[in-house]
């Protein structure tokens, strides 16, 4: 069984260890089956990850018998709905995949969590080092990380309140790392859905990154977003030659935890401001000015509702 | 003593690692303790089920954990090394280091006895069987422990546990405008909601371009 002994070092250790393991999420290449539960939901997927001459291939296979496969390429992303006969299309910008990475932990985002190595422990057979980031107050979460001394890889992760509860851990029950990226050919990076005749829906239409028909530019104003949260990216360029329309999509991060920061024209009846925690998820929406605001992400609903309050006329 | 020692120690003991007194020990004590008999449990539960045998009660957990491998299996993930007859032997054998070791055969029974007796006295009720369905409770973390222990006898990356689905298990339900804004934010958040969000608007039938693209 895996054990650990508690132990403290320098948090640019653990932070090292986090830069080791973004990295290797990103540009490694592995094959793994993992378990991921999320609220009460438990679902276990085969990974295939792949980054060469630049470019990042993921393939995603759920293993409920729904034959439900995702794959991302670059930054365009799909998914494939056997019983739906739909696929799903969407541009993902991000540098990171399927697992998300923590490349905003700077010394600056150090600040809102303590970061600790926890020792050295052993899942599958490998050693792991086991790194904590336990977060000082309730407007982000926290995370464990048991990260393969190998690879870099977290063979576990959990995703943690600040009252220590855990919304959402991912296992890894195989995996097969470090590999080089001749060793996952493209033939096995094609997903087995046979989609011809599918329907094809561009999520981008519902969520573009700029929207012409918002009447106003809205944006997050970083002197009243909650402490520690910037807005760290944007996402998508306006295209060449056009003029800017208002930005429609932000994201939002601690450096650690995370949520997007959508805009929209309101449609219908006004709505009243509001959210919910959808684990491991949580949502705000409030409508200002004809504006709706929706902020979705992986951190507690106060963060939530203080990013979308945050949100104004630029 | 804390909990980690303790879990620590339980390991050692159904891998026939303690030393007789020591074991007595540790079994009086798994007697008095809550939540040391919880890790008990899941212990002997990985125990049964690597040695695929049935345990008594009025819910057998180990049949839906091996169901779920037998699921598993015809899913055709990638093999599964536990299963084969090899694997199950050495697996046995591991175990059957109780029977075999310092302790000998009255240890061995009492372990036997004591995990059926606190199985059957702290075991899941019809609830909590729907909750391991589920897998959001804590004996359903009974196989990733499988993963952990065995995973240390194997070469890395050779060894496969597993995984557990649950086909009944709750999806997310939302109103088409949020579930827009979540799968837009997350591959997780689309996977949990594809049996309840859906968009026949604004579709396309897909191109012999777009497929080979997507492919």
């Amino acid at each position: 069984m895996a054990t650990a002994t508690a132990g403290q070092t320098a948090p640019t250790d653990a932070r090292a260890w986090i830069q080791r393991m973004n990295k290797a999420l990103v540009e490694g290449n592995y094959e793994g089956v993992f378990e991921q539960r999320s609220g009460d939901r438990l679902d276990t997927y085969r990974i295939l990850h792949r980054f060469k001459d630049g470019e990042m291939v993921e393939r995603l296979v759920s293993t409920d018998g729904s034959g439900e496969e995702q794959k991302r390429k670059g930054s365009q992303w799909a998914q494939f709905l056997p019983d739906k006969r739909r696929v799903r299309v969407a541009t993902r910008n991000r540098a990171f995949g399927y697992f998300h990475t923590l490349n905003g932990l700077d010394e600056v985002a150090a600040r809102h969590y303590d970061i600790s190595e926890a020792g050295r422990g052993r899942r599958l057979g490998r050693e792991v080092q086991i790194i904590r980031l336990e977060p000082k107050d309730n407007l982000r979460f926290g995370y464990r990380f048991w990260i393969d001394v190998g690879s870099a890889l977290p063979l576990r992760l959990q995703r943690v309140a600040h009252d220590g509860k855990v919304i959402k851990e991912v296992t890894f029950t195989f995996i097969n790392a470090p590999l080089l990226s001749t060793d996952i050919s493209d033939e096995q990076l094609k997903v087995a859905v046979d989609f011809k005749g599918y329907t094809l829906v561009d999520q981008d239409k519902f969520t573009p990154f700029y929207n012409s028909k918002l009447k106003r530019a809205f944006a997050p104003q970083p002197a009243l977003m909650p402490a520690g949260y910037r807005v760290r990216r944007f996402g998508g360029q306006p295209q060449e030659g056009k003029t800017p329309e208002p930005r429609a999509r932000f994201i939002v991060s601690d450096g650690v935890s995370w949520a997007d920061v959508f805009l929209a024209p309101v449609i219908g009846e006004a709505r009243p401001d509001g959210g919910r925690a959808v684990e491991p998820w949580a949502t705000y929406e409030l409508q200002r000015d004809g504006v709706q605001v929706m902020v979705v992400g992986e951190l507690p609903l106060a963060a939530a509702k203080a990013i979308a309050e945050a949100v104004r006329p630029e | 003593m804390n909990e980690q020692e303790h879990s620590s120690q339980l390991s050692a003991l159904f891998d026939g690692q303690l030393p007789p007194q020591q074991a007595q020990m540790v079994i009086r004590r798994a007697l008095r303790e809550p939540a040391m008999r919880a890790s008990w449990e899941r212990y002997a539960l990985i125990g049964a089920c690597l040695r695929a045998e049935p345990i008594a009660g009025p819910l057998s957990v180990a049949d839906r954990v091996q169901a779920s491998i037998a699921a598993e299996r015809e899913l055709n993930i990638l093999p599964l090394p536990a299963r084969t007859a090899q694997a199950r032997a050495a697996g046995a054998g591991r175990f059957n280091m109780l029977g075999r070791g310092a302790l000998g055969g009255a240890i061995a029974a009492g372990v036997a006895v004591v995990s059926i007796v606190v199985m059957r006295a702290i075991g899941p009720t019809a609830d909590s069987g729907a909750l391991i369905a589920q897998g959001s409770s804590e004996v359903a973390a009974a196989p990733l422990e499988v993963a952990a222990a065995d995973g240390r006898d194997s070469a890395p990356g050779s060894y496969i546990t597993p995984g557990t689905n649950s086909p009944a298990q709750p999806r997310l339900v939302v109103d088409a405008t949020l579930g827009h804004f979540l799968v837009a934010h997350s591959e997780e958040a689309a996977s949990a909601l594809r049996s309840s969000y859906d968009l026949v608007a604004g579709g396309i039938e897909l191109t012999e371009d777009q497929i080979s693209a997507l492919r």
